[in-house]
């Protein structure tokens, strides 16, 4: 006897499921955790600029993450009596994976193991993902730290910290952003470098390459979307672009502001979280574009360190607002034109005020050479 | 907006086998969710071919015929397309094929507005897309009608029977839309096929040379382009409120038209349909040209076969619009293009919303169902408004595409009945 099985329609669904996509993610992370630990540890430590200690130091940081994540979110669920299922562990290795790619490598084990319990405490609790993104608050938590407690730099492996005076998103809030070529790039090598990720940073954030080639593979997987990373990324070269215009660098100016300051790995990994960002195309691209003018803001008008950690923290929390409007706009674009020719507005007016406001000479900041007369 | 599926259309091939002789037949006394009909027979009356059995209260003043000859057997409820029981007319086919009316061939061209109205209002015919609209509504207007979409698109995976029938029936399809051009005063006609039917657009085009006004118009294969709404802003790029008269289009179906043409030439009313058996569930998924009022159990029984398989999931209609049977005693309505059968495979568990927005992406009536959904939980209803939650067409691709397996269309559904009880 056949028995006829009633259920709700639709009778077909699509194969891709939350843990496939969650596992793109993980595949997309893996090479940059290959990364952090070739650039970190393994290429010094052949080249004898470092011990064995050292160089296992990028793993221990990065396993550090992981474990604490993963006993954390279980204890947690042991707390709740929920079953953990593939999707949440593929989650939870993800946003750890994340966490620890930001990590400055001199960070102290405690700070990693408190960042990371507070970062999967955070992400545990739905309705503060919806405001925030763990991650971000798990990477400032750790900052602050380094503030408060350490005052040094700690972005540097030993092999760096025996050549460098600052990271390059230090040198460029140093020289307000305006220094030349030789100031910005060239203590570091050429944008080749910066390209190839051979620059101080966090631990897998540096390299351009792989970046770009996980937000490709990302993409054709349809793990994210496209319209955050690149409105913001366009957005920053598009008023670098400006600046650069203005003040007469040469085209590596833009691509400089954009390779550099961990922008590249936060439009594509953190800015994208689906948690704390919009789900309408037309929020996803103010979402975008607003932060790629206050990552601009902070970088000349605040001096700001990180950018682009504090950018995607602030409009997180007006991801909903952005959604409302992104949601209103699929019906009547017309609503959402002002609001988008007020931001093309802001970033044009960015681009000329900062371009114009301060003149260099061959790479030398005049508003600094002022300053000193 | 939309998105493509693989289509699974190879499955049932567009040749179409015969089974117009049931031993009995159970006409639905019902009109989508309409069960408002007038019934005109009782127990023991004789019925020929083309007899009304009821007429539809209201507005929608279709008569329903009896699309067999024999003796009512009396009122019965038998499954029907919405997956709900409805009254039934039983007739037990005597095998005659008596007509109630004379079935003289007309010519097409010789109608007028009025008898062409007439005569579709008549033989009963509605729209067999899967709503089953009155026909005679859609023509019957004073506004000039400029444009006529032919919908031969079939965009839901596995159905092919419009396809099938325009395969066999193309030359009568095309003379019929010609027909209805001159009839009407229509300017120009459009065929809309899917861009992957590469074998009805080889057909169509050996065809399509003797009729200058009507063009053959290739659209995307994606789902669901053949949503009236999707293919007037395909091929006319213009949107409508309510239906797209109000813009001067009307657009029929391929099974339509071919319904039109019987009614017209043989003032043949709608008792004969094409409907498509397939899926993974049946031994040899085919297109079956069946009377209306057929048990599907006997079509599936005398043609089709199950697979050995023990649990099975029967869908009235395709995997998207379709509804779930209890049962394989489906009374076969002008409605039904198709019966899908599934082998049943345990569910994915739901998760929550991953806010992934993909729902959002492929939506085709562009709505925000991640934001919807949160606005019904708070019961937010100015924000429903808002949001537009009442143009969703029910399409479910919102549901296929959410990779934590939650019925987002059931949950916009209710969304929007909450939301009409609350403006009442």
């Amino acid at each position: 006897m056949k028995a006829f099985v009633l259920k709700d329609g639709p009778f077909i669904k699509s194969q891709v499921k939350a843990r496939h996509l969650s596992l793109y993610l993980l595949i997309a992370l893996i090479p940059l955790v290959l990364f952090a630990w070739v650039k970190n540890g393994i290429y010094p430590y052949l080249h004898q600029n470092m011990t064995f200690q050292e160089m296992c130091l990028p793993i221990i940081l990065i396993v550090s993450t992981v474990m604490t994540s993963i006993i954390t979110h279980y204890l947690i669920q042991k707390i709740k009596k929920e079953k953990m299922n593939t999707y949440q562990w593929l989650n939870i290795l993800n946003i750890s994976f994340i966490f620890s790619l930001l990590l400055p490598i001199q960070t102290p084990i405690y700070f990693v193991v408190i960042a990371s319990f507070v970062m999967t405490v955070l992400e545990s609790c739905e309705p503060l993902k919806k405001y925030t993104n763990p991650i971000v608050i798990g990477i400032l938590l750790i900052l602050l730290g380094n503030i408060l407690f350490l005052q040094g730099n700690i972005y540097y492996n030993t092999y760096e910290q025996k050549q460098l005076v600052d990271t390059p998103s230090e040198a460029m809030i140093t020289n307000n952003q305006l220094s030349g070529y030789q100031v910005l790039v060239q203590p570091y090598g050429r944008i080749l470098d910066f390209i190839l990720g051979s620059v101080p940073g966090g631990l897998g954030t540096t390299c351009s390459i792989l970046l770009i080639f996980a937000f490709l593979y990302l993409c054709y997987k349809k793990a994210i979307e496209w319209e955050i990373t690149i409105t913001y990324i366009l957005t920053v070269f598009g008023i670098s672009a400006f600046i650069g215009l203005f003040s007469k660098f040469g085209y590596w100016y833009p691509i400089y502001q954009v390779i550099s300051g961990g922008l590249l790995f936060g439009a594509i990994f953190l800015a994208t979280d689906p948690m704390s960002t919009p789900t309408t195309t037309a929020g996803k691209i103010l979402y975008g574009l607003c932060l790629g003018i206050i990552t601009t803001i902070l970088r000349y008008f605040v001096g700001c360190n990180e950018s682009v950690l504090i950018s995607i923290f602030l409009m997180s929390l007006f991801s909903i607002k952005l959604d409302d409007i992104g949601s209103i706009a699929r019906f009547h674009f017309e609503k959402s034109i002002p609001i988008f020719i007020c931001i093309w507005i802001c970033i044009l007016a960015l681009g000329i005020f900062i371009g114009t406001k301060y003149q260099v000479e061959q790479g030398i900041d005049v508003y600094q050479k002022r300053e000193s007369i | 907006m939309g998105y493509k599926l693989s289509d699974l259309k190879k499955m049932s091939n567009f040749t179409i086998t015969e089974y117009l002789t049931p031993k009995y037949v159970y006409i639905p006394l019902a009109s989508g969710r309409d069960e408002n009909v007038t019934i005109f027979v009782k127990k023991g009356d004789y019925v020929a071919i083309g007899t009304v059995l009821g007429k539809r209260k209201g507005a929608n003043k279709v008569p329903i015929h009896s699309s067999v000859s024999g003796h009512v057997v009396g009122i019965v409820k038998k499954l029907y397309v919405t997956g709900e029981m409805v009254r039934c007319v039983k007739i037990e086919n005597d095998g005659k094929e008596s007509y109630a009316e004379s079935t003289t061939k007309k010519k097409l061209n010789q109608y007028t507005k009025e008898s062409f109205l007439e005569t579709i209002l008549d033989t009963g015919i509605v729209g067999l897309g899967g709503e089953g609209f009155p026909t005679y509504i859609k023509y019957n207007t004073d506004k000039k009608i400029h444009t006529l979409i032919v919908n031969a698109v079939e965009c839901e995976p596995y159905i092919t029977s419009d396809t099938a029938l325009m395969m066999e029936k193309c030359e009568e399809i095309l003379e019929t839309v010609d027909a209805i051009m001159e009839i009407n005063h229509i300017d120009r006609a459009m065929i809309a096929v899917s861009k992957a039917n590469t074998e009805l657009i080889h057909k169509l085009n050996n065809f399509i040379g003797t009729y200058l006004n009507i063009k053959i118009k290739v659209v995307p294969n994606i789902y669901p382009m053949g949503w009236e709404r999707s293919l007037v802003r395909e091929l006319c790029h213009t949107n409508y409120n309510d239906i797209p008269l109000e813009k001067g289009i009307v657009v029929n179906n391929v099974s339509t038209i071919y319904a039109i043409y019987e009614a017209l030439k043989y003032h043949k009313p709608m008792i004969e349909r094409v409907v498509t058996f397939t899926g993974n569930g049946f031994k040899q998924p085919c297109n079956v040209r069946i009377k209306i009022g057929t048990l599907a159990k006997d079509v599936i029984t005398s043609l089709i076969g199950y697979q050995a398989i023990e649990e099975i999931q029967l869908v009235a209609g395709g995997p998207f619009m379709g509804s779930s049977l209890a049962n394989d005693n489906l009374a076969l309505s002008p409605e039904v293009n198709c019966v899908l059968a599934l082998p049943y495979e345990k569910e994915e568990p739901i998760l929550p919303c991953i806010r992934c927005g993909k729902c959002a992406t492929v939506c085709p009536a562009k709505l925000n169902p991640t934001g919807i959904d949160k606005a019904y939980r708070k019961k937010d209803f100015k924000k429903l408004k808002q949001l537009e939650v009442e143009r969703c067409i029910g399409c479910g691709l919102c549901s296929y595409i959410c990779p934590a397996n939650r019925n987002v269309r059931k949950q916009i559904a209710l969304a929007k009945q909450r939301l009409r009880e609350e403006e009442k």
